[in-house]
């Protein structure tokens, strides 16, 4: 089976590894100590019941009681709390390094198609990310400790006597090994279409909840309450059935752990009772004894026995361990198959991390050491060549055709042209986010493609529906210019005219703004983008239809103020309004993806 | 349903005491070499308690399960329910996301709670007493022990897990904001690509998620801790038990048998104790689900706050409302005008009336960005009359001038649209939404939120053209941004 290499918790299993190896250990301890405690107890009750004997004979196996007593729910409090530390550790970084590769995807200029859905963020964060924790946790990790501890007691058998390996071996290998496989196996299918079903449950609750307000004014009440009774009744049926197999799996487990206590019972019995023969060690512990407790072989019967208890609850849950791995490991392949995919350009961009030491660069970007192009080299009057450019999607349709252009440092251009025409097409040309079919881009002699993490300071878009973010006005200032002071900010919000608006509110810069922007309209959105435009000062702008949402006045007033602050800019405007594309040095019209130049 | 699992876990209890008796004979039998073949009633009683054990539980579980089920689908009726009285306000003020993630997650959580919890606080109270009943018939001392650690161990467990809940209350509402701050930053990646703020904001999502994986270390230290100590009771109390027996059988005051069987049973006693506790934490969830969409259901029964208090402290706003709301008896078309922010869009989403059922139904609210369904095409322009055929939804989509979008669609009417389905353009997007409206004839209150606003002026002229005669007849409300509409307009309220 030919998989993507795993980037996404192979490169933190070896960072981590030390935590880990601790975690691993402290668990296999934890139940070879619950197992010591019983056989400890019960040796020691049987040495007691055995006449005559002495209180001094209990003093060595009362102490051994005591310190598995109390070591082991120590050991256990050590694993839990290392384990989880170690895995929460590992889901920071998986955080953050999904949304690196997010970003690797996503462009602000453009049409929304093949970005990713909400839904689909939703998914990767909980059902995704949050359940590699439950991989590690529930899945991986009592497996790893339950083989472990499998060996370790196999080969503590193994020295005793081949007729209790023989017993173990089969009891251990069925209950820790074949039964977590049987169960994974048997239920890999339901538990895959459990999962589907809830990603469906996903996307339409989400489709619900956005569309609330058009299902309210439909007025189709009924349909709205059980339109996901299907699905859930797919899933809620799968996980039915998983569950269901399980109790049978439980059961024939129980049966299986019953056979091996009557089976070592039955050995203890012939060795220590019977006196048949065992192996030397074996010989030497049942000749164990002193002046103060005679040797009694079958004290030791006892012991055997009890110490399997907490051997068996040990091994219990592995079917459910290895189901949860099963189920969970789905969420992995699919963050390998997205971080796999390549990202927009096709070229390496800088900011994709290849390995968790390359996401633990400085903050800000612009340092980084493998950008083609320093800050230092970038041109400060970049001038805008296409020469003979050509520019078709996968399907061969071709959006732009030998389009050629120059547009001079410091000039402002409209581009006008019907839906379809390739208007926003030819910007991203310009951004850089698509690689020309044909001819070649070039800004400031640079290619734009190869800009990487540096672009923002060359070029600066204003979308058409700019994203605020639900963080404090302030805060959504600074993503233009990190280190602004507030004098700063606020010059910028008084240049787009909305210095009015903030100041009624109670909190000036710590206002907060909520999800969507629903405490603002439509204008003011993007008169606050502007603003955020204004701060970051790239000497290229483009406008992606940028004043659709204000009024005629609105508009007017915020042109006069980009045609202000930008003077002396490169100024691109994707625009429909007759009033913007009039602001503008030249006015160009597309076609079709011919070019009809009207200066 | 208590009940049921208390009546189980007696019947777990006395198989439990069963297996114990049956084995600590056997080997006593042995001990005192009475040979195998007397031994083979004594295994037989531990082998039938054994796995009769293992069946009973996998009954009760059974009938746990589907006991839970039921009650999920119950609450999660109910939740969407509560949404559906809230409206779009209540969606808002808890975040879509939030919204979202409760209806799956948060009712799952619920479910586990429900599943788990009953049978584990049944089986912490019933099964301790039937193997203490026992022990002390078989060995007052063991009995005791038992007796005396018992209530110190629900004491601590109590007093830990009070603390831990209150930690894990505060880490849902950290994790909810966790979420609605990561898919925030997240759906906006493409701004941040394009100020370079990317690796900014993943240092951002890093340290927001190592704040939570503190919180939530802290709760699993106290959460952990009422486990660890449960567990060094429950050893210590097997350790002490184990020694005593081991002193006394020294006296001779006990006899080997119930010396035996009390060292099986105290762990067994411990046991649902240690279960429960374990689990403890994993219910957490569940509980602080249940709380965070109660919470949301009983806003719901609440009347909704008017969404924009600014809008409303507004006299000119009320006035016009009243006005406007005194024009829309009679058909016409209505202009609302004010500059960009005076509350077009609060008036709107009032006069469509989401706190009032009787008027939603005639009601066509079409804002500048109408939300398309993950659906076919059929499905959303069929959204108001579901059961509408297939000509009426094809002349509706020709008079909103879809036809040319619908003849390149490859499975034409069923083509799925929406997020994630086949992109449309905005201006596609709103003849969709104005087609679903004219499709249901009981619409005569439309409401449209700046329609020409996209759209350069001659763009705008021809889809008023087309606009107009469809709007005959109907009461229709247009928030205007600029003159466009003015000719066509009966009145004007100015904002």
């Amino acid at each position: 089976m030919s998989r993507p290499r795993d980037e996404w918790v192979r490169p933190y299993l070896r960072r981590y590894g030390k935590a880990l190896a601790l975690a691993i250990v402290l668990g296999v301890v934890t139940s070879l100590f619950a197992c010591a405690l019983m056989f400890t107890s019960g040796y020691m009750i049987s040495l007691a019941a055995a006449v005559p004997l002495t209180v001094l004979a209990l003093h060595v196996p009362s102490l051994f009681v005591r310190i598995f007593g109390i070591g082991k729910p120590l050991m256990r409090y050590g694993e839990r709390l290392s384990s989880h530390d170690w895995v929460f550790r590992m889901m920071s970084e998986m955080r953050r390094k999904l949304y690196l590769v997010l970003a690797r995807r996503t462009s602000a200029l453009g049409d929304g198609a093949g970005q990713t859905t909400l839904g689909q963020v939703l998914a990767l964060l909980t059902d995704d990310i949050g359940h590699v924790q439950d991989l590690i946790l529930r899945g991986a990790l009592p497996l790893v400790c339950a083989w472990l501890l499998t060996a370790a007691v196999l080969a503590g058998c193994g020295a005793l006597s081949w007729q209790l390996l023989a017993i173990m071996a089969a009891t251990l290998v069925l209950a820790a090994v074949v039964a977590p496989l049987v169960s994974a196996t048997a239920s890999r299918a339901r538990i895959m279409a459990a999962a589907n079903a809830q990603a469906h449950l996903y996307d339409e609750l989400t489709d619900d909840v956005l569309g609330l307000a058009d299902w309210m004014l439909s007025g189709r009440h009924d349909d709205y309450l059980h339109r996901l009774d299907d699905h859930l009744r797919i899933r809620d049926d799968a996980r039915a059935s998983v569950r269901a197999f399980d109790r049978r799996l439980r059961l024939a487990t129980q049966v299986l752990f019953c056979l091996c206590t009557i089976g070592v019972l039955v050995w203890a019995s012939c060795v220590f009772c019977d006196g048949a023969s065992g192996s030397s060690l074996l010989a030497t512990i049942a000749a164990t004894g002193s002046e103060n407790a005679p040797a009694y072989p079958p004290n030791w019967m006892a012991a055997f026995v009890l110490c399997l208890f907490p051997l068996m609850e040990a091994l219990a849950p592995l079917p459910d361990a290895a189901q949860s791995y099963i189920a969970q490991r789905g969420a992995l392949e699919r963050l390998n198959a997205m971080s796999g995919t390549p990202d927009r350009t096709g070229a390496h961009d800088a900011a994709a991390p290849h390995s968790p030491d390359e996401t633990r660069l400085a903050p800000r970007s612009d340092s980084s050491p493998h950008e083609q192009h320093t800050e230092a080299m970038l041109p400060a009057c970049p001038a805008i060549e296409l020469r003979d450019v050509s520019f078709a999607y996968d399907d061969g349709y071709p959006i732009i055709e030998g389009v050629t252009l120059t547009i001079p440092f410091g000039r402002t251009l409209a581009i006008r042209g019907e839906s379809g025409a390739g208007k926003t097409t030819l910007a991203k040309l310009i951004y850089g986010d698509v690689r020309p079919s044909a001819g070649e881009v070039r800004v400031g002699e640079i290619d734009p493609t190869t800009l990487g993490a540096n672009k923002h300071t060359l070029i600066g878009v204003l979308e058409q529906q700019p994203k605020l973010f639900d963080m404090t006005l302030r805060e959504n200032l600074r993503i233009g210019k990190p280190d602004a002071t507030d004098d700063a900010l606020r010059d910028a919000l008084h240049s787009v005219g909305l210095t009015d608006r903030f100041e009624r509110m109670p909190h000036g810069l710590d206002s907060r703004i909520q999800e969507g922007a629903f405490n603002l309209s439509g204008g003011e959105a993007h008169r606050l983008a502007l603003a955020r435009l204004l701060l970051a000062d790239a000497p290229i702008i483009i406008l992606d239809e940028p004043f659709a949402a204000l009024d005629a006045a609105t508009e007017q007033m915020v042109l006069d103020t980009v045609m202000r602050v930008f003077r002396g800019k490169t100024v691109i405007a994707i625009t429909h309004s007759p009033t913007t594309a009039a602001a503008m040095d030249d006015e160009l019209a597309l076609t079709y993806g011919m070019l009809n130049c009207n200066p | 349903m208590l009940a049921i699992a208390c009546a189980f876990a007696v019947g777990l209890g006395a198989l439990c005491t069963g297996q114990a008796i049956g084995l600590a004979q056997a080997i006593v039998g042995l001990w005192n070499g009475e040979g195998l073949s007397g031994q083979a009633v004594r295994i037989a009683l531990f082998a039938i308690c054994f796995i009769g054990r293992a069946a009973l539980s996998n009954g009760e579980e059974a009938l746990m399960d589907a006991f839970a089920r039921r009650t999920s689908k119950n609450l999660r009726q109910q939740f969407l329910e509560a949404l559906w009285r809230g409206g779009p306000t209540l969606v808002h003020e808890q975040g879509s996301a939030a919204c979202a993630a409760d209806a799956v997650e948060g009712v799952d959580a619920v479910e586990d709670l429900v599943r788990i919890l009953i049978p584990k606080m049944a089986n912490v109270v019933v099964i301790p007493l039937v193997v203490l009943a026992c022990l002390f018939w078989l060995d007052w001392v063991s009995g005791l022990i038992a007796l005396c650690c018992y209530p110190f161990t629900m004491l601590l467990m109590r007093l830990i897990g009070q603390s831990a809940g209150a930690e894990a209350r505060r880490r849902y509402a950290q994790f909810e904001r966790l979420s609605a701050s990561f898919v925030d930053i997240a759906s906006g990646v493409g701004t941040l690509n394009a100020f370079g703020a990317t690796r900014a904001f993943a240092e951002r999502i890093f340290a927001v998620s190592e704040r939570f994986r503190e919180l939530t270390m802290k709760t699993l230290r106290i959460a952990m801790l009422s486990t660890t100590v449960l567990d060094l009771f429950a050893t210590l109390c097997l350790a002490g038990v184990a020694i005593m027996l081991g002193f006394r059988l020294v006296d001779g005051a006990v006899a080997f048998f119930p010396a035996l069987a009390s060292l099986m049973l105290v762990p067994e006693f411990f046991k649902p104790i240690r279960e429960y506790g374990e689990d403890y934490h994993a219910t957490l969830d569940g509980t602080a689900a249940l709380t965070s969409i109660r919470s949301i259901v009983d806003r719901a029964g609440t009347p909704a706050k008017d969404a924009d208090a600014r809008a409303c402290v507004s006299e000119r706003f009320e006035h016009a409302r009243a006005r406007v709301e005194q024009l829309i008896a009679e058909p016409g078309i209505i202009g609302i005008m004010g500059p960009s922010g005076s509350g077009k869009t609060t008036l709107l989403a009032q006069l469509a009336g989401f706190s009032q059922a009787d008027r939603m139904r005639h009601v066509a609210y079409i804002p500048q960005a109408p939300y398309l369904f993950r659906a076919s095409l059929r499905d959303n322009i069929a959204f108001y009359r579901p059961n509408a055929n297939e000509a009426a939804v094809r002349d509706a989509i020709v008079r909103v001038g879809l036809d040319g979008l619908l003849a390149q669609l490859p499975e034409g009417l069923d083509t799925i649209i929406g997020d994630a389905g086949r992109p449309l353009s905005g201006g596609q997007a709103h003849r969709v939404a104005v087609a679903r409206a004219l499709l249901d004839p009981a619409r005569d209150l439309w409401l449209l939120d700046e329609p020409t606003a996209h759209l350069d002026a001659q763009t705008a002229q021809d889809l008023i053209a087309r606009l107009l005669p469809l709007m005959r007849g109907k009461t229709v409300v247009v928030a205007m941004h600029d003159d466009a509409w003015l000719p066509h307009v009966s009145e004007v309220v100015q904002l």
